[in-house]
This record gives C-alpha cells, structure tokens and sequence, in this order.
C-alpha cells in the first residue's frame, strides 16, 4: 500500500476536485507568461495539437453552444501534459501515435486528414464500455485520458460551465432562496 | 549558532492560534491575564485570498503564474511518517487562525450519548464531563461566534436557543429531507459557523461560495478575524508567529517552565520562559510536541509517565455516496453556492431503530456539493462522447447529490502516535509517525453506513452511482483528529484531568481536539472551542487565586 502522505498523483489530483483548486500545487514549473497573439503549445507538436483539438471537439462539438475547439481545450491539455511525470506524458504520445496508426491501418491516411465520420467511427471503437480487444486496448486507455482531460478542460471554461452548463456561483447574492419549486416541495416518495 | 533566550518570565504560554489556542488566548486576554501567544506559521493576508475567482478565471491567473493562498502546511516543509501498509492524510494549518482558515464549519453540539458513551457500551473510558458541564459553554460559544441552524432538539443532538437563522435548502436537499423522513430518519438545518445575519460588526455572508479560498467579509468563523483582534485589543497579548515549537521545557520540580521553539524561516532557536501553559497546537502537531519534551523526569515525553499520550488515537470513518436526482433533471440552473457547503444534517438515529446491530456507537450525513456547482463531477461519470454525451451532461448538472456519512471510531492503545528520533525534520526535531488503522467495529458501522445512505437514496429515486462497499477515504480525511492526549478521571488511562490539565504536570494545559475521550460522530470544532473556554476560566481563576505565581 502507499505511503505518500497528501500528495496524490497529479491524475487524481485533477479528476478528484474538478481540476482547477489543485491546479495550483502542480504550477511550479516556471511558466511563460501568456503572449499577446499566437499560442504556441509548451507540450505538444503542432501535428499532435491538431489531433488533440480534432478528438475534443468530437468529444465535445459545438451543438448550440460552442464545443471544445472555440473553448481551446487543446491549450488546456497542453498545459495539463506539460505538467505531468514523463510516465503520463510518454502514454499519451503513445496514445496520440496509436491513433494514426490505426487510422493508417484502415484507411491509408493520417488521422488529422480523415472525414469525420471515420474519426469518430474510431473513437467508438475505444470509448466503448465493454472489454476491449487487445490490440484496442491502448486506444481505450488513451481515450479515457484524453476525454478526461477534455472534459475537465471545456467544463472549467467559461464556455464550456457558464454559456454551456449556466453556472451561477462565485457571485454576491444577498439573500439565497433556496428552492421554491413546487413540484419539488410538494415531491413526496412512492 | 547562539540559543535566544529571553529572561522574561510571561504568565502563561499559549501555542497555536486556531479553534484552542485562539480561544483560551481570547478569554485569558478579556479575562486580564497576560499570554504570549506563539504559531508556527505568518497571517494569512486577505489580499492573497482568491474571493469571487471562478473557474476560467482560475486558469488565466495559474497560466501567469499566480497561485491561491496555500493554507496547508506541505510534505515537503514537514513530513510525517506511517507505517507502509497503513495510510494516513494529515492535513496541517501553520498559520494565524490555524485550522480555522478552511474548516467546514460544521458546529455540532455533542450530548450524553458522547460523553457517557464509554459508561454504556464499556468501550475506552468516559469523558469527566457531561452535557451539563459543557452546555452554559456550547452557549457563550455560540453566542460570541454566530452559529447558524434550526430548532431541533434530540438525544443525538441538543438544541440551541442561540442559532442564528438557517439557509434554506436547496431542491435536492428538499428532496433527500423527505425521502429520508419517509423512514423515520429526521433531516434537520445544518448548525453552521456562517453568519446569517451580521454579528458584532461582521457582515453576514453573500452566498459566493469561495469559502475555502479565503473569505473576503470575514463572514465565516475563524480566530484571526474574530478572536485574536480582541485579544490584542484588550494589550495584554504579544504574539510571535514563525514559531515552530520543538517542545516544553520543564523545571527540576517537574514542572513545565518554558517552550523552546525555531524560527520557520531563519531556523534560529530560541526559548521563552513561561508559569503556565496551553498547549493548543491542534491534536497532532500538540502530541509531537508532548512526545518530543523528554527529560529526565519524563523520559517518555513530558506528562507521560502513563504511557497514554499519543495513544488512543480516534477519528470519524468516513464515505461517499453520490448520484443524481431524475427530478431534477434538465431543470433551469439556479446558484446553488448558498453558505458554501451543507444546508441540511441527518443526525446520528442508529440507536432509535428496531434492529440489532453488530457494532457500537453510531453515524450522522452530511450533505455536501448538492446542486449546480462548478467542480466537472457530472461530466467525468457519464459515458460516451460527442453531441449527446454533451446533452446528456447538461441535462444531468442541475441534479448531482451526494451523501457522506461520518461514523464514530473507537479509541484503541495500538492507534498512536509516536517520534521517531532517527528521522528529523529541518530543525533537527523527531518527526511523528502516526500508526493508525480502522478495526471492526469501524468495518461493521461502514456496512451500516452504505446501507442506509442507499436506502435514502433509493427512496429518492435518485439514479446511484456505482460504489465500493467497503472502501472508505484513508484515515485522517476527514481532519477529526483526537484522543491523543485524552481527558479522563484515571491518571493511568488518560493524561488530562476534567479541565484539561496535565494529571502530572499541574501547569501545564492541552486544549485543542487531543484532550476528547471520544471522536463521536459529530464534528468537533464547536466542542473543542467550549472546552479551550472553559479550561481558561478555570486556568484564569486559579491564577487569580496565586495558584501559578
């Protein structure tokens, strides 16, 4: 069994509360300020970065709210990457890498250059909820890690937990109402 | 590198600043007693609190490089040992207020069913109080620091005529209140310290929910805003923060006549000289500090030539169950912050139904995280991708509940902690080693525990996530630490007497939650400030009858 003290492995420090409040222990890396215009990513390659936004924003696309592309989660997971151990960091190229060649293996062309209809075919394969093949079971692997991370990336956004969701807290409210539905008040169990 | 020793004699030495040290230091100081008031740690200043900071606001400030105020003390600054297979999260607050900075808030009133529990059951040993003794102190308490909550009065729970009123509930506390009342289980208003009206000049709290970060009104309680200001008001306190006390230093009467303590940032050592003192440095850091004053006269640590102290170690077990409402289902969102956290309690009822159990002592729920909140919980649980997994989040937000019940852990010898010699921290002081693990007692309650949560739930309707019947979070999540230093009329089975004075050194004081017999099922801060109050106006009366000089 473990014996680290407070200090859960940055994985679980983000899944556990919803990323942001652990995000601070783990920005010890000295960070460039933001710049004025282009993002470049601290992390990823431009090519793998175009994979990263494709797959978010299948994971997550604009229906009648912007999807994950227009809340840059790419940038989110970029940054998460560069803050990882090279253990998790080595996983999720190898991850990445698996994608193209699958994508290779069924259709002769990277995945970035796919339709999307056969982009998203392959991520049925590995969101699956049932066991997975052995040669699936590194792409399952790696979607779940990159659908958490896209998760936690566009729900922490303003698009993603203000215009999306219509978050409300974090505000002045002088006097909390509680609930004043009536179908809930006059709610009562079978 | 030269030892500081200051020739100045102070009349009493209090250690810590939180819930104990804060609170003795208040009433001593108002009751015109002279203290020097020593925490480990700085102020925690409010221009460094993140108020109001929503989540994408979090991000543009981590990516520039800022960072929220850091309450907890790190690993890396002061590491703690356990055993490899026996796990243990200590969260520690060096700092003005210690752990009053990010507490729940949750301000219980213990009962009889507590103090006499051991007089029942047989188990460990009976506080040397009962309700009737702590009751007139739960009363100023309240009455000094703001305790919002409702009209109930049980067994498990006694009643206040000193609560301020409760926040309204939520929709699906509405809902969990009458699901759980549809079994007879009594869902009451949460007893919190947030004030909901304003109260000795503090403005009552706006509902953001950046309680955790730091509150910007100061509307929540905590000593460094609430007490220590007073106190120092009142001239007779001198505060020295940055203090990392090692240990007590004792006389050749065996007497305690001083704390040696290191400066946190120089390391500098230096000693003060005192007649009396409170120890307040919270359970944990206060057993270490015990442990770690040996000396010839008490060659185990100082007071402990009964062995009790840094055993009998005891907590709260504690466990989630979470889900969703389908009632609440693709509701309109509303802000659910309220007063940060819980709004409703469901006390401990284990006693009152008709079936055996196979365990003693018993369990309450909280309720927290109910509603809307910012945190990508829903998100994470649903499966699936794409444009409907991302209706499907929507549809669900409004409607996440949770359930965590807290269950009573029985004190036992083996539970303890220790100081290693062989590993120091950065100023040459012994570490601690804390060696505790759940028995079966804990086991059975746990079973119980999931039960009747599932049951609440399922009478709900909610949909229940899938959990583990047999996990719980690792011990010390729930930072209930106690026991360690316990009061008790038997000098051999306890360390403290009934005012929590060391049974072997009569001046020599341990306030905070160390001196509880039990953990009970109920949060603690509310007892731990009318326990620190009452010890100092028996310490302030004695002193006043020249019993100290």
């Amino acid at each position: 069994m473990n014996q680290k003290k407070d200090k859960m492995n940055r994985r679980e420090a983000f899944k556990a509360v919803g990323m942001v409040p652990l995000l601070v222990s783990l920005s010890r890396h000295p960070l460039v300020p933001a710049q004025e215009g282009e993002w470049t990513p601290f992390f990823l390659k431009p090519e793998q970065n175009e994979t990263v936004s494709i797959i978010s924003e299948l994971i997550i696309p604009q229906t009648d709210t912007p999807g994950a592309r227009a809340a840059k989660v790419n940038e989110y997971i970029d940054f998460s990457l560069s803050q990882e151990t090279s253990q998790v960091q080595e996983a999720f190229i190898e991850g990445l890498n698996w994608i193209d060649q699958r994508s290779q293996q069924l259709h002769g062309e990277s995945f970035v250059q796919l339709p999307a209809e056969e982009q998203r075919a392959i991520l049925e394969t590995i969101s699956s909820e049932i066991r997975l093949s052995v040669q699936d079971r590194i792409g399952g692997v790696f979607f779940q890690d990159i659908k958490d991370r896209t998760v936690e990336g566009y729900y922490t956004s303003e698009i993603g937990l203000g215009q999306e969701l219509g978050y409300q807290g974090k505000t002045y409210v002088s006097e909390f109402p509680g609930c004043r539905h009536e179908e809930h008040i006059n709610w009562e169990p079978d | 590198m030269q030892i500081q020793q200051s020739a100045k004699i102070h009349d009493v030495i209090v250690i810590g600043s939180g819930a104990s040290g804060g609170m003795a230091a208040y009433n001593l100081t108002q009751r015109g007693v002279k203290v020097l008031m020593l925490d480990a740690g700085d102020r925690f200043e409010r221009r460094d609190f993140w108020t109001h900071v929503n989540p994408w606001q979090w991000r543009e400030r981590l990516r520039e490089g800022e960072h929220p105020p850091e309450f907890r003390l790190s690993t890396e600054e002061q590491p703690y040992l356990t055993p490899s297979d026996q796990p243990f999260n200590l969260v520690r607050v060096w700092g003005v207020g210690g752990k009053t900075n990010i507490w729940g808030r949750v301000s219980l009133r213990m009962s009889d069913l507590d103090f006499k529990s051991a007089e029942r059951d047989g188990w460990g040993i009976p506080w040397p109080i009962g309700y009737r003794d702590i009751a007139p102190y739960y009363d100023k308490v309240e009455q000094l620091i703001g305790v919002c909550g409702g009209e109930d009065d049980s067994d498990a729970l006694p009643g206040s005529k000193y609560h301020m009123p409760p926040p309204r509930p939520r929709c699906g506390e509405v809902i969990i209140k009458k699901a759980a009342e549809s079994l007879g289980i009594p869902v009451v208003p949460i007893r919190r310290a947030v004030l909901t009206r304003a109260h000795r000049g503090f403005p009552p709290c706006h509902h953001c929910g950046s309680c955790g970060l730091g509150c910007g009104t100061a509307s929540f309680f905590n000593t460094a805003d609430h007490l220590i200001p007073y106190a120092l008001k009142t001239g007779n306190l001198e505060m020295v923060t940055n203090a990392v006390v090692a240990r007590i230093l004792v006389d050749d009467k065996g007497l305690a006549n001083g704390v040696q303590y290191f400066d946190r940032h120089t390391g500098e050592e230096r000693k003060v000289l005192g007649k009396v003192i409170v120890l307040g440095a919270s359970c944990m850091d206060s057993t270490r500090i015990l442990l770690n004053s040996k000396s010839e006269k008490y060659p185990n640590g100082i007071g402990n030539r009964s062995d009790q102290v840094g055993r009998n170690y005891c907590e709260q077990v504690r466990t989630h169950v979470r889900g969703f409402l389908p009632q609440l289902f693709g509701m309109p969102v509303s802000n659910d912050d309220g007063i940060g956290g819980a709004h409703i309690y469901i006390p401990r009822f284990n006693h009152r139904i008709h079936q055996s159990r196979d365990y003693i002592r018993g369990f309450g729920i909280q309720c927290w995280g109910i509603g809307a909140h910012s945190g990508t919980n829903v998100a994470t649980r649903l499966p699936g991708f794409g444009a409907k997994f991302k209706r499907e989040v929507k549809k669900k937000y409004p409607s996440w509940v949770e359930l965590h019940p807290y269950g009573e852990m029985l004190p036992r010898a083996d539970n303890r902690v220790t100081v290693e010699k062989n590993h120091v921290d950065r100023y040459g002081v012994p570490l601690m080693k804390i060696s505790v693990k759940y028995g079966e007692n804990e086991r059975k309650m746990l079973k119980h525990m999931y039960q009747m949560t599932e049951e609440i739930l399922t009478v709900a309707g909610a949909e229940i996530l899938p959990f583990d019947r047999e996990s719980n979070d690792v011990p010390g999540t729930a930072i209930h630490e106690h026991g360690t230093c316990r009061m008790g009329e038997d000098p051999k089975l306890s360390v403290l007497n009934t005012f929590n004075q060391m049974h072997e050194v009569q001046n020599l004081f341990v306030v905070d939650g160390s001196s509880f017999a039990t953990a009970s099922e109920k949060n603690p801060t509310l007892t731990i400030l009318a326990i620190a109050w009452r010890a100092s106006d028996y310490l302030a009366e004695e002193l006043r009858k020249g019993n100290f000089s």
